[in-house]
């Protein structure tokens, strides 16, 4: 190693590796590149995920990929090996969470039935959330209790009735339990009862 | 536990199975593995004394040279490639040998040539000490580092599962000892890196996404109704269906990860050197492999 | 769940009541198998466990099990109370953790007795009891009276050990039809459990909850597990399976009318002031040994959930705004809903991720409530049996003046946030996909409709809109909250520094902390969100250096990363562990380690002023005997309310006396049907592939499982004259379902009570919207199994009773 100095040489093999179809040892790049050509590569997310059904808590990998298009494909799911809880394994309902996920059965528009009609009506998130917001008000103003027969102040809400969250994320649970009590709802249920 | 001599022997035999089949299947390797078949030879050879030796630990690097080097350096200038076997003849002398082995161990920068012959010599005498080898090295242990001896992750495999509906765990495999340990899945080897969307995943299009576990079923398009299997190619048809790169935006390296799930005949060490195109497309997106295999990619 | 699904495997003995987990929870299970065939856990350690699993129908829980017991539905207590009676009669039961640890040595009130099925206090008119009587004996200082040597005649001990008396092999077995035989087995193995060096678990699911006596039945089974010295240990506990990813979280948070997040009861008509609420609703410190965390704590707690809903107008002048939140007088539960519904009193009603018409009870009264409301709002993420009830198979559009308004909502996998499973283990999860479609967060829904709400009253005033204008909205978008931000919310912070508390001893009641669920106090710590972490088992001696299975930096767990609950109680006086091969916590002379422990964590156990274990209780004890039921201070077996038999203990108290008849209290025609028309025994059951009733909207699963069936009994088959296959009519007093035969050996008879009896069980899944539906829209119409179902519940929970009724089977 006496001609080229050992920095030097480090420097040059940097610069030069892989650019003159030969690898930095020697060997013959030229059909690994024409193959590298053919392949089509495609890059995707791994993200966590917990099994939306019972309350085992299998913690899941998702695998997604985004389109050409920006959509969102998702690819697989599958259990995660490192979870205390499910060590990797799903069951037959979490092994198709897929399906759920990416299901052409779905509600994608509000829907809105008038009394007595017999079909639905696509709508718009507007029409129905000014809907809804001035039924709650109205049910709410006619069916408020300031102070029961005996003058005890209850400020109460007797005439609406919300029931849900078994499925939903903590957070949003926590959030429709502060919103819906400010409004004076008593009226409150979950799938835990039934 | 002591692991029987055949089991251990029987990597060999894997390895040299792998190494010959991938040959004929993935041409653009021939060459490659040509040479890692010639190699396996001399490093199996010399994997068997040192189980019998049991060098101390202090006493590795000078074990290796006497009894190590010289078949290694006859094979490696016998089947290597020119420019290696040309650096080898011109550049390298043996009594440098000693102090390249220990920067090697030291995880110091080396020339490319140097890097081979270190380790094409010292690693099969560190896979025979097993976790004797531990002793050699400085440096952490676990986690991003081998256990035994605090080497780097040279790849990634997935476990065969033995259920179907089971995602066995990820394992790094050591870069010097050849020692595997289970690692977290989603995480870089490199620097731990854990939010999802730092981390990529690169495959072959068409390829299951380490293909065990659930089945893959594909978005379907909005016409079709759901639920019926995947429209995708077969996995069979894809040259990587079996692996994938796990590449890193935070510290921009990466590492090729073996499904032994979705090949069984696949010897995790074996189809990373030979996966060649994998690392040109990695290399492409700017990402440097947290360390190179024996062969140099 | 007291202990979490790995701790399962710790197990000597498990016993399975109201739970086919082999089916129901495919994964949960693995713990159950491994706790029995995993080699490399020797005995003491939990492998080689046995299983002993008593239901009513053999599945493939039973047929791993190494007992399995054919049991009549909601006959558990009886059973429990026979294992109770057996390790009482044979001494079996662990001696120092009941004399320190439970409230055996106290003395009840001299009024309290029970008498031919009733407790001392009943009401018959009202059908209530006054437990006044239920109380303790206290001495002139406020502190229970107690006697060590647990032989004074009203001690706590020797009341249950009489109540129990009655409870011999012989009555066990009239009651549940399980063979004498079989029960001693059993009795003989769980008497083992109350060794310092073994341990049980007990496990259940709905078939234990869903029964007028639901409450009790899960109490009789604590009972026994505080008598083996099996509560607060790793392998113990009284553990609930649940069927739901977010069930728990949500109940934790509070949807449910009896509670605020963090378990704070719901304020009751004439609390005047934060004092006196908390005076009414948080257990009162009996005895100097008692610390009465819970209580002590209790107006902190309330006063940082006010400080979080309404930030700046809380304040202590306005009692933190205590007059904000509703006060609620009579019980607000699911059938009071829907009864109050078909009064006409209920106006509107919001259903997210959750069908009435498929839940029922009794089906066509939910229908008829539905149709009475003004309005119904459904969030879902597809079309439900509620959202489509108006124009189901058999009714009348143009007839339903109900307006209905499905908003799509996104699902699980389009949002992030935290999902708490059965074990208490919070789990965040990542957003995955963007919302199909149009759907919205459930979340940003709220939001949305909130602000326009608010700007509707600020245009045109209302009732009482303070509560609305000043609930805190601190988001960065208050129309687009983000899930993180309410986490944090949730978390509560020193209101002065602006930082995140690490734990709920922080919290204050002078307002000036925040916190919006004490319970998750310390999820979100200034380091970070610590529901995300993830060292698992990829390195279980790093992860899990106890070897327990605790996996301290996997997710969080509530309370304070706890992964057992009252494990004080898993060592003993000293702070040495019952079994050191199974410790939970023990005292190394300074401090306390293994788990996070349930005590003060420098508390020295023989300071002679050291805490008593069980910190939440004002006795700080355990209560084999409890003056918070409603149906009785002791379990005791009452019929289901629609029964084949009359109770062999008490035949004139033959149901619970006290369970609530809505029908009557309504003036409806009574609904219970009786023996002689209905003779049949039914109870009803889930698949592995089906989950309650979403899944009906998954093709693969629907494929697995297509179509609704009633199993039955081959001696049943055969005097029918029925085959798996055949079309038959299942009616009760309510309704009928008409659904394939599935001719079965895993149901058989049951000698109950000198008579022979049938029981039939009967899948849930099915209802007239989903893929199968949409294959058979003829059949559909009769496929709602809960059209079967009582419209009556549990007397302290009002948990419908969907497991135990009476029909009649005939072939189609």
């Amino acid at each position: 190693m006496a001609t080229v100095s050992r920095r030097d040489f480090l420097k040059l093999t940097a610069i030069g590796a892989g650019a003159i179809g030969v690898s930095e040892l020697g060997f013959d790049m030229a059909h690994a590149y024409e193959v590298r050509q053919q392949l089509r590569i495609a890059g995707a997310t791994e993200s966590h995920s917990i099994c939306p059904y019972c309350a085992v808590g299998c913690s899941l990998i998702a695998y997604t990929r985004k389109n050409a298009d920006g959509s969102t494909a998702l690819l697989q799911i599958e259990g995660d090996p490192d979870s205390p809880v499910n060590e990797g394994r799903l069951c037959p309902k979490g092994a198709t969470a897929m399906e759920l996920a990416n299901s052409n059965r779905r509600v994608e528009q509000p829907k809105y039935r008038a009394p007595g009609a017999s079909d639905w009506q696509t709508v718009s998130w507007d029409f129905v959330l000014d809907k809804v917001a001035q039924h709650i008000k109205d049910s709410r103003d006619r069916t408020f209790v300031t102070k029961d027969h005996d003058g005890k102040v209850v400020n109460r809400c007797d005439g609406i009735a919300f029931a849900g969250g078994a499925a939903f994320s903590n957070e949003e649970g926590y959030f429709a339990s502060k919103v819906l009590r400010s409004l004076g709802l008593v009226y409150l249920e979950q799938q835990a009862r039934v | 536990m002591a692991i029987s001599a055949a089991a251990v022997a029987n990597r060999w035999t894997q390895r040299r199975r792998r190494a010959q089949e991938l040959r004929e299947a993935w041409p653009f390797s021939a060459e490659v593995l040509g040479f890692y078949g010639a190699l396996l030879d001399a490093q199996e050879a010399a994997w068997s004394q040192a189980r019998m030796d049991v060098p101390a630990p202090a006493d590795v690097i000078s074990y290796t040279r006497v009894r190590v080097l010289p078949a290694i350096f006859e094979a490696t200038v016998r089947s290597g490639p020119s420019k290696l076997v040309q650096s080898l003849l011109e550049r390298y002398e043996v009594a440098d040998f000693e102090s390249i082995a220990k920067a090697w161990l030291d995880g110091n920068e080396l020339l490319p040539v140097e890097r081979y012959i270190a380790r094409a010599a010292v690693s099969p005498v560190l896979e025979a000490l097993g976790t004797a080898a531990g002793a050699l090295g400085s440096g952490p242990r676990g986690g991003r580092h081998c256990p035994s001896c605090g080497g780097r992750p040279q790849l990634s495999y997935f476990a065969a599962s033995s259920e179907e509906l089971l995602t066995p765990q990820r394992y790094l495999e050591c870069e010097r000892c050849a020692t595997s340990w289970p690692y977290t899945r989603m995480t870089c080897a490199a620097c731990g890196e854990s939010r999802s969307m730092q981390l990529a995943v690169f495959t072959e299009e068409g390829v299951a996404q380490a293909g065990r576990g659930a089945r893959v079923v594909r978005r379907q398009p909005a016409a079709a109704d759901l639920g019926s299997e995947a429209a995708a190619p077969e996995p069979g048809s894809a040259r990587f269906a079996h692996m994938r790169i796990d590449g890193c935006r935070s510290c921009s390296t990466y590492v090729l990860t073996v499904d032994l799930g979705g090949n069984g005949r696949a010897v995790p060490v074996v189809d990373e050197l030979a996966a060649l195109p994998l690392d040109l497309y990695a290399k492409e997106q700017g990402l440097r492999k947290i360390t190179p295999n024996l062969m140099g990619f | 769940m007291t202990n979490h699904w790995r701790d399962i495997k710790n197990a000597d003995l498990i016993l399975i009541n109201g739970a086919n987990p082999a089916e129901a929870h495919p994964i949960g299970f693995q713990w159950f198998m491994r706790a029995k065939l995993d080699p490399q856990r020797g005995p003491g350690n939990g492998g080689g466990a046995k299983i002993i699993h008593a239901d009513p129908r053999f599945s493939r829980t039973s047929a791993v099990s190494d007992l399995y017991l054919r049991i009549r539905t909601g006959t558990d207590v009886a059973y429990f109370g026979g294992l109770i009676n057996y390790v009482l009669q044979h001494d079996l039961h662990h001696a120092e953790y009941v004399k320190h640890y439970t409230n055996a040595p106290l003395l009840i009130n001299k009024d309290f007795n029970f008498k031919d099925g009733l407790f001392s206090g009943y009401d018959a008119a009202t059908r209530f009891y006054n437990v006044t009587s239920w109380g303790y004996d206290l001495d002139g200082s406020g502190s229970p009276k107690r006697d060590d040597s647990l032989q004074n005649p009203r001690c706590v001990f020797q009341l249950i050990k009489k109540h129990y008396e009655r409870y011999t092999p012989e009555m066990v077995s009239a009651i549940t039809g399980i063979p004498q035989a079989d029960f001693l087995k059993v009795a003989e193995m769980v008497g083992e459990m109350g060794r310092a060096d073994k341990v049980m678990t007990i496990v259940y699911a709905v078939g234990l909850t869903h029964h007028t006596t639901g409450g009790q039945l899960i109490r009789s089974g604590a009972v026994l597990q505080l008598l083996l010295g099996n509560i607060g240990r790793p392998g113990g506990g009284m553990n609930a399976e649940r069927g739901h990813a977010n069930i728990q979280g949500n109940t934790d948070n509070a949807l449910s009318w009896e509670i605020l997040p963090g378990y704070l009861k719901t304020p009751a008509p004439g609390q005047k002031n934060i004092d006196d609420y908390v005076r009414h609703s948080a257990s009162k410190k009996l005895g100097e040994f008692s610390w009465n965390f819970f209580g002590t704590n209790y107006k902190k707690f309330t006063v940082s959930l006010l400080k979080s809903w309404y930030g700046n107008a809380a304040t202590k002048q306005n009692d933190f705004a205590f007059d904000y939140l509703p006060k609620i007088a009579e019980n607000a539960s699911w059938l009071t809903i829907f009864d109050r519904a078909m009064k006409g009193q209920m106006e509107g009603l919001m259903l997210e991720g959750m069908t009435a018409t498929s839940i029922g009870p009794d089906v066509s009264q939910i229908l008829e409530g539905l149709s009475k409301l003004k309005w119904l709002v459904v969030l879902d993420a597809f079309p439900t049996t509620s959202s489509e009830f108006w124009h189901a198979p058999g009714m009348d559009p143009a007839a339903v003046q109900t307006e209905v308004f499905l908003l799509p909502a996104t699902h699980w996998i389009e949002k992030d946030g935290a999902f708490t499973n059965s074990g208490r283990w919070v789990q965040w999860k990542d957003q995955v996909l963007p919302p199909q479609g149009e759907a919205r967060h459930d979340h940003w829904i709220f939001a949305d409709l909130f602000q326009r709400l608010k700007l509707l009253y600020q245009q045109h005033g209302g009732k009482f809109p303070d509560p609305l204008m000043h609930l805190t909205m601190d988001y960065a978008n208050p129309l687009r909250p983000e899930l993180d931000e309410l986490a944090q919310e949730m978390n509560g912070k020193d209101l002065k520094s602006g930082k995140r508390l690490a734990t709920f001893v922080k919290l204050q009641d002078d307002g000036s902390t925040a916190a919006g669920n004490w319970l998750y106090t310390g999820m979100y710590p200034e380091k970070g969100n610590l529901a995300k972490r993830r060292d698992g088992v990829q390195d279980i001696a790093k992860n899990d250096p106890t070897g327990m299975g605790f996996f301290p930096n996997w997710a969080w767990s509530w309370p304070l990363n706890r992964r057992v609950m009252y494990n004080r109680a898993s060592a003993d006086l000293e702070g040495r562990p019952w079994d050191p091969k199974r410790a939970g916590i023990k005292w190394t002379g300074e401090k306390w380690v293994g788990d996070v422990p349930d005590y003060p964590s420098k508390m020295n156990p023989k300071d002679p002023k050291a805490w008593a274990p069980f910190i939440m209780n004002g006795e700080g004890v355990a209560r084999l005997f409890s003056n918070s039921m409603s149906d009785g201070p002791i379990p005791e077996h009452y019929e289901p309310m629609e029964s084949p038999v009359k109770n062999p203990l008490h035949p004139d108290v033959s149901s619970s006396p006290v369970a609530f008849l809505y029908d009557k209290h309504a003036g409806r025609p009574d609904r219970f049907g009786t023996p002689d028309e209905y003779p049949i025994v039914a109870t009803t059951y889930r698949l592995t592939e089906h989950e309650h009733y979403l899944t009906q909207q998954v093709r693969k699963l629907v494929e697995l499982q297509p179509e609704p069936f009633v199993e039955l009994p081959e001696g049943l088959a055969q005097e029918k004259g029925l085959q798996t296959g055949d079309m038959v009519r299942v009616r009760s007093k309510r309704g009928k379902i008409e659904v394939r035969a599935l001719v079965s050996k895993r149901l058989g008879p049951l000698h109950v009570a000198g008579k022979n009896v049938w029981q039939v069980g009967i899948p849930i899944h099915w209802g007239f919207v989903g893929v199968a539906a949409e294959m058979y829209p003829e059949k559909a119409q009769h496929w709602l199994v809960n059209a079967l179902t009582p419209f009556v519940g549990d007397a302290n929970s009002r948990t419908p009773e969907f497991k135990a009724f009476l029909v009649q089977v005939e072939k189609v």
